[in-house]
């Protein structure tokens, strides 16, 4: 028998070594699919963000209402709640409601993150982009999102469905319309989800107005197609909040429209005030013991961002009473600074790099946009409450972009002992915030 | 006509054949499934003791499944209103006001509804002496329905309290309405089961009594109970678990 070359060989060699890497990361895939879907059944009753405000909406819903506006989680858009409504007269009545809505989170959350591998799939190394992506799948805020109920994954989805359209290059003439109707679509069923979606309104008229505005009648054509299903949708439904509550539309819009016992309780919280220094400080706590009591931490935004981001911050997740719930979520901090720094160096790179990266264009635009609302929103509700990361779910497909371009900027020589620690912290968030393991 | 023309009719008759069959296979299983949930959806409406069950299957563990099972007189008639994140609020505004802590308050507007809803939902939240992954154990002692309303009586032992009897009153809008629970009583309620039975059928009498013997049992041993005689700690001990 002839012995094979050189060449041969080491291709059979590659093949062998991609189809385990293939094989790492479609089992962290279904061991964080699996875990996710025991969590909807193990985790506690009523112990989601806002679960009371979440469960009294799809009720109202189920009874084919829409939800009080002045109720404690009334003034949200009724897509996810409507969804869930439906799902709840079709489950028989033994089913567990709670578990049903929260698997309908976890539907969302994990078709986010398909259709982020679907975009990052055609521009970098399809293998690159699976990792990442499950690296995303298996961040704690994703994880503590996607197992409980709440809209945030809905409008994550649907704002992922928008963004991903945004990366393609745009067609011309009559397509170009259909483009922007179909997009609009997506934009608006987003802000019918969450009023978090109404940033990607905000960047789609941007996006086209940019890409078009040289030709003035293609712009007017395309901004009016992918307005038509927001202007439906929203229309309807904040004429009938501020018709119901009596409040102005930025009013129905931030939800200050809710109940006086909720507004009383917001104000009890610290800190009650932001100074820039809020803005620059990041304690060690937010590495050493991410919860928001530790000291410095109410007061910290990157702080208090950095410990829901990568850990449970907030403390409704885990037992934060607990020693060994402070030590993982130690575990969990510490071991999110890998990922968090490779997104960092990646989104350096693409603004470096804006022509070999310009279809990340659209989804750049978005998490600007989401930045800046996301500081204005701390800076008017001055609360520790509202410094959470699951606010900041819609920008998935440009974090894990950079995540992704960061790990492509690797070097061959250590792209694979990146790989494979972007996998081993992948299962060590999984396997922490699995509710099993508390039980 | 050249034979390659030919070819090519056929070929696209045959891609013709194949997307019928495939639209075919659509159509039925479309069928299928339209009347899958139009079964499902428009099922038989569980009777009295059945939902009687389903009551005791969600509370505690699924506290959002009981929502269905109650009409607008149980809330208002179980005298738990919205707390939001103030979960003592209740007993504080009952110390400010004086007035019964709990008593039924008539519900007129959506506003009242929505904050009766978030008490029922709070304090099953909140109520840490049962796990919540384990059934209130209750026996269906009898079932009488007449007309449009019905009364079902159940045995509830919480052991080691001793048990208690539970009586469901249940109405109905018209024969295909659904049955929803109206209201609940509760006979053999000592001291040493009334926080059994405040599981079993939250309402704010029975909390305004189970806390009453938390606050003399906290002036007989200091230090013993999670409450100081003030009453100003968190209302009850943290639920098991997260």
């Amino acid at each position: 028998m002839r012995p094979k070359s050189p060449s041969q060989h080491e291709r059979q060699m590659s093949a062998g070594v991609g189809r385990l890497w293939w094989i790492a990361v479609s089992g962290v895939a279904l061991v964080a699919l699996v875990t996710r879907v025991s969590n909807a059944f193990l985790l506690p009753p009523l112990i989601d963000y806002d679960a009371f405000g979440h469960g009294v909406n799809a009720f109202a819903l189920y009874q084919g209402q829409l939800p009080d506006p002045r109720s404690w989680a009334g003034f949200h858009p009724p897509l996810y709640y409507a969804v869930a409504a439906c799902l709840w007269h079709l489950l028989p009545p033994e089913f567990s409601v709670q578990t049903a809505l929260r698997l309908l989170s976890l539907a969302a959350g994990a078709g986010a993150v398909w259709w982020t591998n679907r975009v990052l799939a055609r521009r970098l190394e399809p293998l690159d982009a699976a990792i990442v992506c499950v690296v995303a799948f298996c961040t704690p805020v994703v994880i503590i999102a996607t197992s409980m109920i709440g809209n945030e994954t809905t409008c994550a989805l649907l704002v992922t469905g928008t963004l991903a359209r945004l990366t393609v290059p745009l067609p011309h003439g009559a397509s170009a319309v259909r483009h922007a109707a179909w997009t609009g679509v997506l934009a608006g069923l987003a802000a019918f989800a969450k009023a978090t979606g109404l940033i990607a309104i905000a960047s789609l008229a941007i996006f086209y107005a940019l890409r078009l505005w040289r030709q003035p009648r293609q712009l007017f054509a395309t901004l009016a197609a992918a307005s038509i299903a927001p202007l439906l949708l929203l229309g309807l439904h904040y004429a009938h909040l501020i018709a119901a509550s009596g409040g102005s539309l930025g009013a129905v819009i931030s939800g200050s429209v809710a109940s006086a016992d909720n507004r009383e309780a917001m104000a009890e919280q610290p800190p009650g005030f932001r100074t820039l220094a809020h803005y620059l400080s990041f304690p060690s706590a937010a590495l050493l013991m991410p919860y928001y009591k530790a000291p410095g931490l109410t007061e910290s935004v990157p702080g208090l961002l950095y410990a829901t981001l990568q850990a449970d911050g907030l403390g409704d997740f885990m037992p934060a009473s607990r020693d060994r719930a402070s030590h993982s979520g130690a575990t969990l901090a510490i071991a999110g600074i890998l990922p968090s720094a490779l997104a960092l160096a990646g989104f350096a790179r693409a603004i470096r790099r804006p022509a070999r990266y310009g279809w990340l264009a659209g989804p750049s635009l978005f998490a600007g946009l989401l930045a800046m609302a996301f500081v204005y929103y701390t800076v008017a509700l001055p609360r520790y409450s509202a410094v959470k990361a699951s606010y900041l779910l819609g920008a998935l497909l440009p974090a894990t972009s950079a995540l992704g371009i960061g790990l492509e900027a690797a070097s061959p020589r250590w792209r694979g002992l990146l790989r494979l620690l972007l996998l081993l912290v992948a299962v060590c968030d999984v396997w922490i915030l699995w509710q099993g393991r508390w039980r | 006509m050249s034979a390659g023309h030919w070819k090519r009719q056929i070929h696209a008759i045959r891609r013709i054949g194949v997307r019928s069959t495939s639209t075919r296979k659509v159509r039925t299983v479309l069928r299928v499934w339209i009347v899958l949930l139009v079964t499902l959806c428009c099922g038989a409406n569980p009777s009295p003791r059945r939902v009687v069950e389903l009551y005791f299957l969600h509370l505690v563990q699924d506290p959002i499944g009981t929502l269905p099972l109650l009409s607008q007189e149980f809330h208002a008639r179980h005298g738990l209103r919205a707390l939001t994140l103030v979960r003592y609020k209740f007993v504080r505004d009952a110390r400010e006001t004086k007035d019964s802590p709990g008593a039924p308050q008539p519900i007129e507007t959506p506003g009242e509804l929505s904050r009766a809803i978030y008490g029922w939902l709070v304090y099953q939240y909140h109520e840490p002496a049962w796990p919540y992954d384990i059934h209130i154990p209750a026996e269906v002692l009898e079932e009488r329905v007449d007309g449009d309303r019905a009364v079902v009586t159940t045995r509830v032992r919480m052991a080691p309290m001793p048990p208690f009897l539970q009586r469901f009153v249940l109405s109905r809008s018209g024969v295909d309405a659904p049955w929803l629970i109206d209201e609940i009583e509760q006979e053999e309620v000592s001291d040493q089961n009334v926080r059994g039975a405040f599981i079993a059928a939250p309402n704010g009498a029975l909390l305004a009594r189970y806390l009453a013997i938390i606050v003399r049992q906290a002036k007989g041993a200091p230090g013993s109970s999670p409450w100081s005689a003030a009453g100003d700690s968190k209302l009850l001990t943290p639920r098991r678990g997260p």
